[in-house]
């Protein structure tokens, strides 16, 4: 299940060569409980897709079915600032999108050091390097990956495009509208990768 | 903790703090799998994806540093004699870093003790030191309770900087379990007292009395058995003129004028031209003997006072019999530095308009004077009042009652207490770090 990405690190010639190509990276995030990936009407389930490779369901969402409509950090999503006013995914205005570097965060790997310990599984604390932060995460996240790319800015998927975080450009990322777009569209474009993010474990999974 | 107000109004890294400080008592407290615990986690992530490479390493070692806490603190790693000596060093080179701003390294240090004679509460406070000079005072008064469960004397630091940071009600509670506690310090009483008294100088006098009982007893004793040798008295002098004014008021409060005179006394016999409490025994004195009172706030102002009350009485004294004086008068008063409330200011305002109209200056220039007071206080009845007199050139002003004053006299004990407490004056955790840090480095 692991993929390249996931396992190994990569040189900035393997990136930009990867880059070149225009080929789909890499990435993964954490989503949790109730957010499964599944999606309803147009919405994408859950909020933004908090890093990389990782997503959270809970044990009854396993079966991977849709479920609701959510936009927090741990989903299919972007939360604009009328959901989180203090630090919007997105700044939405007139309904209209732009693109660029923002929208739905993620990771290059499931790894402590590229996620945030607050989106880790607490059953993991002590398991951990120390220095990364100890894990806070609720118990039942899981965590999703798509593409087996370098993390590079490229194109992500129909309407989409990667882009690296300038501050933190080898560990966190967006997938941003293509296009200037409404936000529904947008939501649209993220719900449709659905397909595109597999479950991956968690590396501390084979210890505990 | 508390929240005191909305954490988004706070720089992000400490607003994650906060939100940290949450996740982890909600963790503690069985929910760390709830939509409560998600709630929080989903606003630590808006600002962890804003944080930069180094600002997200230090919010991790934030939370490595409260786990360590949560187990008792950190664990000591170097034992070896020579391996104490290259902590001690590395911490003296993180200390002069920290002088510069940069504290990673100095918490880092903490992070990793030598086994040195330095107590573990020490080591508590040092780090909450350093996480607040960071810019987490939230992440530091976690560490200084936990310095204070090890050493009691600790308290008066966690009182002191949980009124500093606004959270109010449980810096009432500290102080009260202060007061209630025989073997406080005199400094841990005055700051207990101080917190107390500033609680309830907005209320009544019937709800206020119950906490201004609670507080003048151990003051007193306080008060009567410190020592102008005491090296409290050393390190900040002045300290028992400090806790006189708030005994005084107590007492005055209490409606013990008397009793607050005597210790007015006391303390002028110890600094004879303290000019607080030149103002604080002249206002007492207002009712008591009328020319005492006046001679102290004429002093009061020789020894340049802050206070504006001695200007604005002594102003209105004049005001009808030499009224070139009491212009001159709240001149000086709006000139003070810092400035007076606007209250205090509209007073003197008010007097310079009062003053004009008597002197028959232009209309101009005195209605200019009761507009700029009516501006700064909006609800000044009698400065209204007053206006209404000059228009209808009845000529016959009215005084500001004695009692606003005397309410007023809580500010000259709120000024002084957060001058004694400020920056500029004494930090009881400043000289506490210097202390320890000078232990090691000895």
């Amino acid at each position: 299940m692991r993929s390249r990405s996931c396992s190994g690190k990569w040189s900035i010639e393997a990136a930009t060569k990867a880059n070149s190509r225009g080929s789909s990276r890499f990435t993964s995030f954490v989503k949790s409980s109730d957010g499964s990936l599944g999606f309803e009407s147009e919405r994408i389930v859950g909020g933004d897709l908090n890093r990389a490779p990782c997503f959270p369901l809970d044990a009854a969402r396993r079966d991977g079915r849709a479920s609701t409509n959510r936009n927090d950090n741990k989903s299919l999503g972007v939360r604009t600032q009328d959901e989180n006013a203090s630090n919007p995914d997105v700044v939405v205005v007139d309904g209209m999108v732009e693109p660029g570097r923002h929208g739905m965060s993620v990771a290059p790997r499931a790894e402590a050091e590229d996620l945030p310990s607050f989106l880790i599984p607490r059953r993991f604390k002590g398991k951990h390097r120390r220095g990364s932060g100890v894990p806070k995460g609720n118990n039942q996240l899981i965590c999703w990956r798509a593409g087996d790319g370098a993390f590079a800015d490229a194109k992500f998927a129909d309407h989409l495009m990667f882009w690296t975080d300038p501050k933190r450009s080898t560990e966190h990322g967006f997938i941003a509208p293509e296009f200037r777009c409404t936000l529904s569209e947008y939501r649209s474009a993220l719900a449709v990768t659905l397909t595109m993010w597999a479950l991956v474990p968690w590396p501390w999974e084979a210890d505990s | 903790m508390t929240k005191p107000i909305d954490y988004r109004v706070y720089p992000p890294e400490r607003a994650f703090s906060i939100l940290l400080l949450q996740l982890n008592e909600t963790i503690e407290s069985g929910h760390g799998d709830n939509p409560e615990a998600d709630a929080i986690r989903d606003e630590m992530s808006g600002y962890w994806n804003s944080f930069t490479k180094e600002q997200c390493q230090r919010m991790n070692w934030l939370s490595e540093d409260l786990a360590d806490l949560a187990r008792g603190g950190p664990t000591i790693v170097h034992t070896s004699s020579d391996a104490i000596n290259k902590w001690k060093e590395a911490l003296n080179l993180a200390l002069a870093e920290k002088e510069q701003g940069k504290h990673d390294d100095f918490l880092a240090v903490l992070r990793s003790p030598a086994k040195t004679e330095l107590p573990p509460s020490e080591l508590l406070f040092l780090q909450a030191r350093a996480w607040d000079d960071a810019g987490f005072p939230e992440v530091a008064i976690q560490f200084l309770k936990a310095a204070e469960k090890q050493d009691l004397t600790t308290g008066i630091h966690v009182l002191n900087k949980l009124q500093r940071e606004g959270y109010v009600e449980e810096a009432v509670q500290k102080a009260n379990s202060l007061l209630r506690d025989r073997s406080s310090d005199p400094l841990a009483v005055y700051f207990a007292s101080a917190v107390l008294l500033g609680s309830v100088r907005h209320l009544d006098f019937n709800n206020a009395r119950p906490t201004l009982e609670h507080i003048t007893e151990p003051l007193r004793k306080c008060f009567q058995g410190f020592s102008a040798n005491h090296p409290v008295e050393a390190e900040v002098p002045g300290f028992k003129a400090s806790m006189g004014h708030i005994l005084g008021l107590c007492l005055e409060w209490l409606g013990q004028t008397e009793a607050a005179i005597k210790v007015y006394d006391q303390i002028l016999a110890l600094y004879p031209n303290n000019p607080d409490t030149l103002t604080m025994r002249g206002l007492a004195r207002w009712v008591v003997d009328h020319e005492l009172a006046f001679a102290d706030l004429w002093r009061a102002i020789q020894h340049n006072t802050k206070s504006p009350w001695p200007y604005i009485l002594l102003s209105r004294e004049y005001l009808g019999s030499n009224n070139l004086q009491a212009v001159s008068l709240c001149n000086q008063g709006l000139n003070l530095k810092p400035a007076p409330s606007d209250v205090a200011k509209a007073l003197l305002y008010e007097g310079i308009a009062i003053g004009y109209a008597e002197l028959g200056q232009p209309a101009d220039r005195v209605l200019e004077n009761f507009y700029l007071a009516i501006d700064l206080d909006p609800h000044g009845e009698l400065i209204r009042e007053n206006l209404n007199t000059y228009l209808s050139k009845t000529g016959n002003y009215k005084k500001q009652p004695l009692a606003q004053a005397k309410l007023m006299s809580l500010s000259i004990i709120q000024s002084s207490t957060s001058q004694f407490l400020g920056q500029n004056r004494y930090r009881p955790e400043k000289t506490n770090e210097d202390r320890i840090l000078r232990s090691l480095a000895a």
